[in-house]
């Protein structure tokens, strides 16, 4: 089976390593939503952090909290198009190597819809501070799929296996904004993540079934950071530094007399080691800036650093074949770029309708698999982890319909890969 | 590639500082920050900020402007411009930008002109009490360096020194300050915080000039010696033996006596008794028998010159014989006009015309007026009778009741000036009359307010309206309470009934240069909307359907019949643009009335708030509409129920609690009224000048506050009033305090018991003085 494995998504989740020579990683993606909250910010390509002027700024840059002259609820919900790649079958033939076309790729789509963000902003027009709290969802991700295993000159190299995660991660945070000056305003954020995993890898043999996976309920209090400086009335400069919480989790692999969960299916056969591992969602580094020749007309351009690499810190990807080679896996840190434009069309007295145009660069950060033998184990591993990951281009567009108080918008993110539409609404409290 | 990104830092840095660059920003993001700063406590920076908005647009109210995310806000930069000062404690400035704002109006659309008025407000009553007094403080301090000054001045000429250029220079800094302490004063008065300014101005430059003089005349002033003091006593003295109030002789001798106190080396035993002796005759010649006295001591104290002492006591003695002669014949004229006031007072109580009682009280009120001791007198009966004594209030009642408004208005405003304080009960009693008077004001601006009423009810392609009937009950009536003339109404008017009946109206009452009618123009009866199309741009067109009107078009169908057969709003506007009468307000109860718009504005002295006086001296024409140019309004007539309740103060739509309807409060009124009951109600105004001014309507007097139990009129226990005048006239006739006695037993708390037992306490005096 084989993925393509968006770092992101990558599976510090991923793969057990069986024992008896079984082969080892699984990898399936999932999609983090570390784009910023607010169907606005999606319409925007995500660069919002020299904005940050409603209420999602509470999670996005808590600095902008006191641009807000009264309370202000925001509420989202997101729609998650995701499509993961794996590797259905895969078919050598007698006396030749593995190469990439003896596998069969499949793709399966997978969607998640709910309430993503909420948040509550308690600001006063003279008032050097302001206050939010919030709740985030930072990562909804489900993912089933079968592979029908891997053989060679009819042997079955892996037998076929059924993958399924359930992988949810929620933030409850509350952060603050200090106005230094008239240009100057910081913020700092406490956040309480609760994370959610449960994954299973059930390889079935002809001989045994083997049941792998992991399992984490964790939960960490982790800081964001967060600087808008109006530099004069056209320019404004945000940064916004968002550290991932790190879990711990279990993970199992099987081994006769080993069994890894209690109550497995019926003929299944248990076994195998708990390690923990750790999960670290990767820290995230953004700086922004905002044009606005006009009050209506915004252009942005923003640059964010996603330490990818935390990924696969503290967990168990690569190790030793069964014929004794040794392999890895690399995951390099990635450096996005994000345009956004704005425009508001105004209408009678304080309605408005708005134009939201954008689009982000996304870095290619597939796996690679590193090897350090030439035996036929880590050949078919080199074909079966070939990088298949593109960078890719996300096309973002939003509209927003102002109603005075009340303010809606709808955001749409498309890429080949991920699809996110978002519909969120901003109401101010007079 | 460093070096040139320091380089564009470093240019944006500098452009966010420097007031050249200001103005190269739009102005809706300097507007936008100068606004942000204002709120956020940054008034300087507010300041730079909006006055390069201002640059650029010094219209305020549109376009509105974002404020942050997509919050949007009219555009006020006076307002801030105001505010930013107001921080800064520049008030004056402050004021001048905020009036700039009302003077556009646009503010009084929305929320910040509360505040607006709310800051005015502090100003008037806090800071301009505090900056007058702090400008006294300094004209004090001023004018104490100024005297002592003359007093050096004057120990120069007393011992006859050439005072020169001091003089002169003493006494343009004495012209400075009367002028300056005038200017506080008169700023105070009229809440003018930049005449106070200017003045504190002057007064700080002359206390600076006060301060050096005196210095230089103390250098002066060092060089006189004993020969001199000799001389100038000498010639003080002899100056004396005229025997009249010699007041140069006074202050020779007085400067003498000062300059002696601060230079031991020219005193001698002496000198100082001729000093002390001749300061007493100089007191007793000007009739200062107190001071006199007390030098007469001092002089007897040294045991010198007895003839002298002797003589003077003798003189001293027959003087004060004099002066309580006269102070008894005081009293009997302060105790005539204090009596005239208060007798005065309780016919004016009854509510008679007695044009003879307003003379008397008139005449007694200017010679108390001239005499500040005999204002004490007057407080302290007043206190014990419960009849305050405020005069002009009154005068100005008894000219109401004398049917004189105009006089009545200038006792009141007098009265006002003046601060008379109505206490005792009269406080509700004069809120009523100023009621009553303004009210009378407001028609006094207006030469004539006529109405014109137009009702469609029966229809002959339409659906009737039922509700328009029973509004033709009410409303002629409720109009003419609030004090239009009903001149007509037109009832189920075709088109060419309702045209001829405006048209007539206007030629009327609306035509003439420098007509100061206020007209109204009532519409009552189906309205609609039609939307043609120019393009791919639709523009609604409104129309009021006479009830010959052809049946409204269904979509697709030609339009003709019905548009020749309807009153369209241009055709309305043109009747606006017709009016040359000052105001005019046309209400059009009317389904999809709202396609005639919107604006609005105003507003000095007398009773009138500035703002009213401005709005009633500006031309308007005001279009209320009971819908917009999409809206059904339902038959519930619920539009005139509140337009009716607000016009004749059932309901109070005052906000800005003066006293004072005006079109702009009746329409926020109409607005937040009906838009509870599902109706966007749409007001607005013709572009300027027909948005200038407002219409103003004053607030009845039965509907003053808590006025309801004490409504201007006649006290009810006139008789019981008249009877006590009889017994107190009978009582107080013999001047003996058997008769007062007599009153306060029977009337131990009336209102002539002050005055009774004034009179009693001063024949007390006049025995012991006697025994």
């Amino acid at each position: 089976m084989k993925s393509t494995i968006p770092a992101l998504f990558l599976l510090a989740l991923a793969a057990g390593i069986p024992l008896q020579g079984q082969e080892d990683a699984s990898f399936s993606g999932f999609q983090f939503n570390r784009s910023l909250p607010g169907a606005r910010s999606l319409g925007l390509g995500g660069a919002f952090v020299a904005l940050a002027n409603d209420a999602t700024a509470a999670y996005s840059n808590p600095a902008g909290l006191t641009l807000l002259e009264s309370p202000e609820v925001a509420l989202e919900a997101r729609h998650w198009d995701t499509a993961t790649r794996y590797t259905a079958r895969g078919d050598a033939t007698v006396g030749s190597a593995f190469r990439p076309s003896d596998f069969e790729i499949e793709s399966t789509k997978n969607y998640t819809a709910g309430p993503s963000f909420a948040s509550f902003v308690y600001a006063k027009p003279r008032a050097r501070w302001a206050v939010a709290v919030y709740r985030h969802l930072l990562i909804d991700f489900q993912s089933r799929f079968s592979s029908f295993g891997v053989r060679k000159n009819e042997e079955e190299l892996f037998g076929p296996l059924d993958f399924s995660t359930d992988l949810e991660i929620v933030n409850f945070g509350v952060s603050g904004s200090f106005r230094i000056n008239d240009s100057l305003r910081v913020g700092l954020g406490a956040s309480f993540y609760d994370f959610q995993l449960r994954s299973r890898q059930i390889i079935r043999n002809p001989a045994f079934t083997l049941v792998a996976g992991k399992e984490g309920d964790d939960s960490e209090i982790d800081l964001n950071l967060g600087v808008l400086w109006e530099i004069n009335p056209v320019w404004t400069l945000g940064a916004a530094y968002r550290r991932g919480p790190e879990f711990e989790m279990n993970e199992c692999f099987p081994s006769p007399g080993r069994p890894c969960f209690s109550g497995g299916e019926r003929g299944e056969r248990p076994g195998g080691f708990d390690v923990i591992s750790e999960f670290h969602v990767p820290d995230q580094l953004a700086l922004g800036i905002a044009f606005q020749p006009k009050d209506n007309l915004t252009f942005l351009f923003e640059y964010d650093r996603i330490e990818y690499s935390a990924l696969l810190e503290g967990n168990r990807l690569g190790g030793f074949t069964a014929d004794g080679q040794s392999y890895r896996f690399l995951l390099e840190d990635a450096n996005e770029f994000r345009v956004g434009v704005e425009y508001l069309i105004p209408r009678s007295r304080g309605e408005s309708i708005s134009v939201m145009l954008g689009s982000w660069y996304d870095p290619d950060h597939t796996i690679t698999f590193q090897e350090e033998g030439r035996g036929e184990s880590i050949r078919l591993r080199r074909a079966y982890f070939l990088p298949t990951g593109d960078d890719e281009i996300h096309l973002c567009a939003g509209l927003e319909a102002n109603l005075g108080r009340y303010q809606v918008n709808l955001g749409v993110d498309h890429s080949d890969r991920i699809g996110t539409l978002a519909l969120s609404t901003v109401v101010r409290i007079k | 590639m460093k070096r040139k990104g320091a380089l564009i830092l470093l240019v944006l840095l500098i452009g966010s500082g420097s007031p050249c660059l200001a103005s190269r920003y739009d102005y809706t993001k300097l507007y936008q920050k100068g606004r942000k700063a204002a709120l956020e406590g940054y008034p300087r920076k507010a300041l730079f900020y909006l006055a390069g908005a201002l640059e650029q647009r010094a219209t305020e109210g549109e376009p509105w402007v974002i404020a942050y995310g997509h919050h949007r806000v009219p555009y006020l930069p006076h307002f801030y411009v105001g505010r930013a000062f107001f921080d800064l404690g520049e008030y004056d400035r402050a004021l001048e930008a905020w009036q700039e704002s009302l003077r556009q109006g646009a503010v009084k659309e929305h929320a910040e002109f509360k505040e607006l008025r709310e800051r005015i407000d502090f100003i008037e009553r806090e800071i301009v009490p505090q900056i007058a007094g702090s400008g006294r403080t300094d004209l004090a301090e001023a004018a104490g360096a100024r005297s002592k000054t003359a007093e050096i001045l004057g120990a120069l000429r007393a011992t006859g020194q050439d005072p020169g250029d001091l003089e002169t220079r003493s006494n343009r800094i004495g012209e400075a300050l009367t002028q300056a302490e005038k200017a506080v004063a008169g700023g105070e008065r009229e809440r003018d915080l930049r005449q106070i300014e200017e003045a504190r101005e002057t007064v700080e430059a002359a206390r600076v000039e006060a301060t050096q003089l005196l210095r230089e005349a103390q250098d002066r002033v060092t060089s006189v010696g004993a020969a001199q003091v000799d001389a100038g006593l000498d010639a003080a003295l002899g100056a004396l033996r005229s025997g009249s109030c010699e007041r140069d002789a006074l202050a020779r001798l007085s400067a003498l006596r000062q300059l002696s106190s601060s230079r031991p080396d020219l005193r001698t035993e002496e000198r100082e008794v001729r000093l002390v002796l001749g300061l007493a005759r100089a007191f007793l010649q000007c009739g200062e028998l107190d001071s006199a006295a007390q030098h007469l001591i001092a002089a007897a104290h040294e045991g010198r010159e007895r003839d002298e002492v002797a003589r003077l006591e003798r003189e001293l003695a027959s003087a004060r014989e004099k002066q309580r002669r006269e102070e008894l014949d005081d009293f009997e004229a302060r105790n005539a006009a204090l009596t005239a006031f208060a007798e005065s007072a309780a016919v004016i109580d009854t509510g008679r015309c007695d044009p003879a009682v307003i003379d008397r009280l008139q005449r007694s009120s200017q010679a108390v007026f001239q005499r500040p001791d005999w204002r004490q007198v007057a407080a302290w009966i007043a206190e014990r009778a419960g009849i305050p004594y405020i005069p002009r209030f009154f005068l100005a009642k008894a000219r109401w009741s004398c049917g004189d408004a105009e006089k009545s208005i200038q006792s009141l405003v007098q009265s006002k000036r003046w601060q008379e304080t109505p206490l005792f009960g009269y406080e509700l009693e004069a809120e009523a009359l100023e009621s009553r008077l303004r009210e009378e004001q407001i028609k006094r601006f207006y030469s004539g307010s006529y109405a014109l009423v137009l009702l469609a009810s029966r229809y002959q392609r339409w659906e009737d309206l039922p509700g328009v009937e029973a509004e033709d009950k009410q409303i002629e009536e409720r109009l003419r309470k609030i004090g239009f003339n009903v001149v007509d109404v037109v009832r189920n008017p075709t088109k060419r009934e309702l045209e001829r009946a405006v048209q007539r109206f206007i030629a009327a009452y609306g035509k003439g240069a420098g007509n100061r009618n206020r007209l109204l123009i009532y519409y009552a009866g189906h309205g609609d909307t039609l939307n043609p199309q120019y393009g791919n741009r639709s523009v609604p067109l409104g129309f009021l359907v006479p009830v010959d009107a052809a049946r409204k078009p269904s979509p697709g169908e030609p339009a003709d019949d019905f548009i020749e057969s309807a009153i369209s709003m241009d055709q309305v506007e043109g009747w606006a643009r017709q009016i040359e009468a000052l105001h005019a307000m046309f209400v059009f109860n009317s389904c999809y009335s709202g396609t005639i718009f919107w604006a609005i504005s105003r507003s000095r002295g007398g009773l009138l708030p500035v703002v009213v006086e401005e709005a009633v001296r500006e031309p308007v024409r005001l279009f209320i509409t009971a819908g917009n140019d999409k809206q059904e309004v339902p038959d519930t007539r619920a539009f005139l129920k509140s337009l009716l309740a607000a016009l004749t103060w059932e309901e109070d739509a005052d906000f800005s609690r003066d006293g004072f309807l005006s079109g702009s409060e009746l329409c926020l009124f109409l607005k937040n009224r009906m838009t509870r009951a599902g109706v966007a109600p749409q007001c607005g105004t013709m572009p300027p000048p027909y948005n200038r001014g407002d219409l103003i309507f004053a607030r009845p007097p039965e509907h003053a506050p808590d006025a309801g139990s004490a409504a201007f009129s006649a006290q009810p226990n006139a008789e019981a009033l008249l009877a006590e005048l009889s017994f107190w006239k009978a009582a107080a006739e013999p001047g003996s305090a058997e008769g007062y006695h007599r009153y306060l037993e029977r009337y131990p708390k009336g209102r002539f018991a002050g005055l009774a037992q004034y009179r009693l306490m001063r024949l007390d005096q006049s025995d012991a003085m006697k025994r």
